[in-house]
């Protein structure tokens, strides 16, 4: 089934009246239950693409279908609900709230979905338990390493069980060996869950864990 | 939800230290001053409103006329409620009060009490709603003997309230019998007296049937008595004041002495500490100004709170960014920012109510008032908890809305619009020293004006004079005891006058001269005299000459140079004068004094020779005070063995005279002490930020060859521009404000131009110097490390 459709997009920045193509002419099909890298030197495009994908950020021309709905002309309310229920994200610098433990960053999503105190606590008590970090649920994130940031930054991601995960150099702040983990976790969602996802990497051996690969460059999708 | 909020705007107050210390300094002190503020105005606007009915209630006032222009009086003639009460229907209580000039001391069981007492009608505590704890109502106040105590006296004098039937001593040679006990009465009211007397013991002085006046009832010739009537309703004002004037006309044999269109003003009760008696602002001035305090302190406090929210909002904007992302709305980040916000009034609130407890003592110090502070009292905390409602949904919401509103994207790669630039934030501060500069300038016009009025030069001299009233059987013997006062090694000249100089209130109309214009009316304030007067006050004769203390003095006159204007008299040395009924000629025209305060005209004034008059002033030499006092204390007591002597000293007299203003001027100075410190704390934490965010900058800079004072100057320029508009701007608004203020006053400094630029001066010195501590600290460090840090 298709999750999303991407077709023909153009974004571009004017800077001294000449226009800088951002994403270029860019179409995509994604299917659920794909898990796709995007890969691409500096500057192709990959996070604006992925920026995009999020509805975080617009573009000028092209048509954007997400389950069968067109985006592009949505209300910024719509479009921000279709976005809290289906997708979520992962950064490289983890972005977790510094001033939450554990435990509440995980839980924020669902505090913004109204979900009731009692099932807040199962769902990220569940989560919790899944990814091995329930010792560490009261401590803040300045107390963890890299790779248990990152761990606790998918784990809220996910917590709001989102159709699409979009990650951007998740691991690019990580050393291979937690890099691997979470390239492994990422594996496991895409074929026990079936969470479809896309990833930014600058990584060969990151991006040989998708089913498929997308290059950039430019703004386009390079010819492979 | 909201208990997630709170959580974590409990984690960022504790994580964020100084900037959150900086700010809550500043809120609390801002709130504090505004809770002693309103407590004051509170206090000054419920003067007299301690009764359901006070708005019913009116003093009356007479209108004399007086050389063309109307004098208007507090007091009033005994008919005038008599009348009221019996002739017109709006009125539904009237009753006089006159004050116990005659008893001091009041003993108990041999101990002597020093109390105040009134004489008052029958109904008084009818019009003045107050409760009888003990006796009965009928014929309360019918005896000559009876008096009624408030609750307060009657147990502090005997420990309870059922005092009545007993007896009460008076000078220690009356007897007075307690027939009730009523409630307190508040202390800012007019009414403030502890005992209550007949008014019969007045009326009883009518029994010499030589007397031109046959009764008090009728007696329109003395202006002793306040009058207060209670309408049915406030409405009738202008129909009881015409009726009022009809009746005096009609009846009083001297109606012309009143002015004709309106002989009385009605005076809502409330209104007597604030405006004169005939209606004219006066306290009231002081109170609009403390309004307008009131709100440029929250005001500060505010935009401090505002400017630090709102320039911390780069620290913020990462984590609105990621709960957007996460799915925050922005409906919900408003209110986790109100929720911190509520979090940081709630505290600063509390600790503000907590500082005004441990500060009463010192503001009742200095508002020189029994401020009561259980704020649950009356509507007092309903108002305190407008104010802070009112100031917290002001400065919380700009900042919310900002911080709610970030677009994520922007936000999370660090591009926060309006956080660098920050118009909003300048013109804030800017708004805040202009504040500032109001209160610094209205401080320095308040001082220079008070320096004035004790440096001002009253037309004679008051240093080193001690004055007392005379006892009766002191003033018996006034020749003798004139001197022994003189033979005392420290007193240089005695005199005996009959009024204090420093607050002459006594006033006449019964003055006749020789004019063409015979209708023509003037109210003059007499003063007897002796021929040692003016010399020892080193007043200036500029016509004719003093008194001799020759029998012959009885029929002259010393005037004043505005009475010899009043009376049109180019030369009056020799002229006839007639006053008090006693023809006679002036001799001497003295250089005008002060014989009121100086918010006051110098009226006309008239000195009549009395070699006994009551009141006794002694020139010291200045040495050994304490010797000369006690050697006058010596004598008053041989012939006033029951009474402690109340002396004064004409200096210290006439400093009490403008305490309230005094009082003013120091409020003002903390006041704007503590606008310009809220105000610095604001700019130290705004240029913390700004040094923080020009980091890399300062750091490229230096490494490109920048000193340290072109650092400095780059980060402070910004905000010294911002003061030096704070201060153009705010120039003409204090001019506005303290020219209100002055017209209290008929003696009065100018406001110069230096004032206004050495308040500007000030503030930019104070500015500078806040702004630098952070800046110089910026430029000195290594740039290195700033730079390492990107």
């Amino acid at each position: 089934m298709m999750l999303l459709e991407l077709d023909h997009i153009y974004k571009w920045v004017t800077t001294g009246g000449r226009r800088t193509f951002l994403l270029n002419d860019l179409s995509l099909k994604v299917e659920e239950g794909d898990f796709i890298s995007i890969m691409g030197p500096s500057g192709s495009g990959k996070s604006t693409l992925l920026n995009v994908i999020g509805m975080l950020d617009g573009f000028q021309e092209g048509e954007y279908k997400f389950l069968d709905e067109t985006i592009h002309n949505m209300k910024e309310k719509h479009r921000s609900k279709l976005y809290k229920e289906y997708i979520g994200f992962v950064f490289q610098q983890y972005h977790l709230i510094d001033e939450l433990t554990v435990y509440e960053n995980i839980e924020t999503p669902l505090l913004y979905k109204s979900v009731k105190s009692n099932e807040r606590k199962a769902l990220v008590g569940d989560m919790l338990d899944r990814f091995n970090i329930v010792g560490k649920k009261d401590l803040f994130p300045n107390q963890l390493s890299g790779g248990q940031q990152q761990l606790v930054g998918i784990a809220r991601a996910l917590i709001s069980k989102p159709k699409l995960i979009l990650a951007d150099e998740p691991t690019g702040n990580l050393n291979s060996k937690q890099s691997d983990e979470i390239m492994q976790l990422f594996k496991q969602l895409n074929e026990e869950d079936g969470v479809t996802i896309i990833q930014a990497t600058h990584s060969e051996s990151n991006a040989a864990y998708a089913s498929k690969i997308i290059n950039l460059l430019d703004g386009s999708i390079a010819k492979s | 939800m909201f208990k997630n909020y709170i959580k974590i705007a409990w984690r960022n107050l504790k994580k964020d230290k100084f900037y959150n210390l900086i700010s809550l300094l500043g809120l609390t002190i801002g709130l504090t001053i505004a809770i002693f503020i309103i407590i004051w105005i509170q206090s000054e606007l419920s003067y007299n409103t301690f009764t359901d009915n006070h708005q019913n209630v009116f003093r009356v006032s007479s209108n004399i006329k007086s050389g063309g222009a109307v004098q208007t009086w507090g007091e009033s003639t005994g008919p005038v409620a008599v009348y009221a009460l019996s002739d017109i229907p709006e009125v539904k209580h009237a009753v006089r009060l006159r004050q116990n000039w005659s008893n001091r001391l009041y003993t108990v069981d041999n101990t002597d009490y020093e109390l105040e007492g009134a004489y008052v009608d029958d109904g008084f505590f009818d019009l003045f709603e107050r409760k009888l704890l003990a006796g009965t109502k009928e014929n309360l106040l019918n005896d000559v003997n009876a008096v009624v105590l408030t609750k307060s006296v009657a147990e502090k004098l005997y420990g309870t309230t059922d005092v009545v039937g007993k007896t009460l001593e008076a000078d220690h040679k009356e007897n007075y019998i307690i027939t009730g006990v009523v409630e307190d009465i508040p202390e800012n009211s007019s009414v403030d007296y502890k005992l209550f007397f007949s008014m019969n013991i007045l009326k009883a002085e009518y029994n010499d049937a030589n007397r031109y006046w046959k009764s008090l009832d009728s007696d329109w010739g003395n202006f002793n008595y306040i009058t207060y009537l209670e309408l049915q309703s406030p409405e009738a004002v202008a129909e009881v004041t015409q009726k009022l004037t009809q009746i005096q006309q009609k009846n009083d044999p001297n109606a012309d002495l009143f002015d004709a269109k309106a002989a009385y003003y009605l005076q809502p009760i409330s209104d007597m500490s604030l405006y004169s008696a005939a209606g004219e602002p006066r306290a009231i001035n002081t109170v609009k100004i403390f309004a307008i305090v009131l709100i440029l302190i929250l005001a500060i406090a505010c935009i401090n709170y505002v400017n630090l929210a709102t320039a911390r909002a780069f620290q913020r904007a990462k984590e609105v960014s990621i709960r957007k992302i996460m799915g925050a709305g922005k409906r919900s980040l408003f209110g986790q920012f109100i929720a911190e916000s509520i979090l940081f009034f709630g505290i600063s609130g509390l600790l503000a109510i907590g500082l005004l407890f441990v500060l009463a003592p010192a503001f009742r110090e200095l508002s020189g008032k029994e401020l009561h502070l259980d704020l649950i009292r009356g509507q007092l905390h309903l108002l305190i908890l407008t104010v802070l409602v009112i100031t917290f949904v002001i400065s919380s919401i700009y900042p919310a809305l900002m911080l709610s509103s970030f677009k994520p994207l922007e936000a999370i790669k660090g591009r926060v619009r309006g956080v660098s630039r920050g118009t909003i934030r300048r013109v804030l501060v800017t708004v805040q020293f202009v504040f500032s500069v109001i209160l610094i300038i209205g401080t320095l016009i308040i001082g220079r004006q008070l320096n004035f009025l004790t440096e001002k030069n009253p037309g004679y001299d008051r240093s080193q004079v001690l004055n007392f009233w005379m006892s009766g059987s002191m003033q018996q013997n006034a020749e003798t005891v004139k001197q022994r006062l003189k033979n005392i090694p420290g007193v240089s000249q005695v005199s005996f006058a009959s009024n204090p100089i420093i607050n002459n209130q006594n006033s006449t109309g019964d003055i006749a001269w020789n004019s063409e214009d015979i209708d023509q009316e003037l109210v003059i304030t007499p003063m007897a005299i002796d021929e040692h007067f003016i010399p020892l006050l080193k007043m200036n004769l500029i016509a004719g000459e003093n008194f001799k203390g020759i029998s012959t003095d009885s029929t002259h006159f010393i005037i004043n140079q505005t009475a010899a204007q009043a009376m049109g008299m180019t030369n009056p040395v020799g002229k006839n004068l007639e006053l008090f009924e006693t023809k006679g000629t002036i001799i001497g025209v003295v250089e005008d004094y002060h014989f009121r305060d100086l918010k006051s005209d110098i009226g006309p004034a008239v000195m009549y020779y009395a070699p006994d008059a009551y009141r006794v002033y002694l020139k010291t030499s200045g040495t050994n005070t304490t010797a000369t006092i006690a050697a006058v204390k010596e004598i008053w007591k041989e012939y006033t063995p029951d009474f402690p002597l109340d002396y004064s000293f004409l200096d210290s007299s006439y400093e009490k005279m403008y305490r309230e203003d005094q009082r003013t001027g120091k409020l003002f100075s903390i006041f704007s002490v503590i606008a310009i410190l809220v105000s610095c704390l604001g700019l130290f934490g705004l240029t913390t930020y700004a040094a923080q965010l020009k980091k890399r900058e300062i750091g490229i800079r230096k490494v490109l060859g920048a000193s340290v004072f072109q650092v400095t100057r780059l980060l402070s320029k910004d905000f010294l521009i911002l003061v030096i508009v704070a201060a153009v701007v705010a120039i003409p608004l204090a001019w506005y404000v303290m020219q209100l203020w002055l017209q209290d006053f008929v003696y009065k400094t100018e406001m110069s131009w230096w004032i206004f630029a050495l308040a500007g001066g000030i503030t930019l010195f104070i500015a500078l110097i806040t702004v630098s501590i952070q800046t110089i600290k910026a430029a000195i460090a290594n740039p290195v490390k700033s730079l390492r840090t990107e």
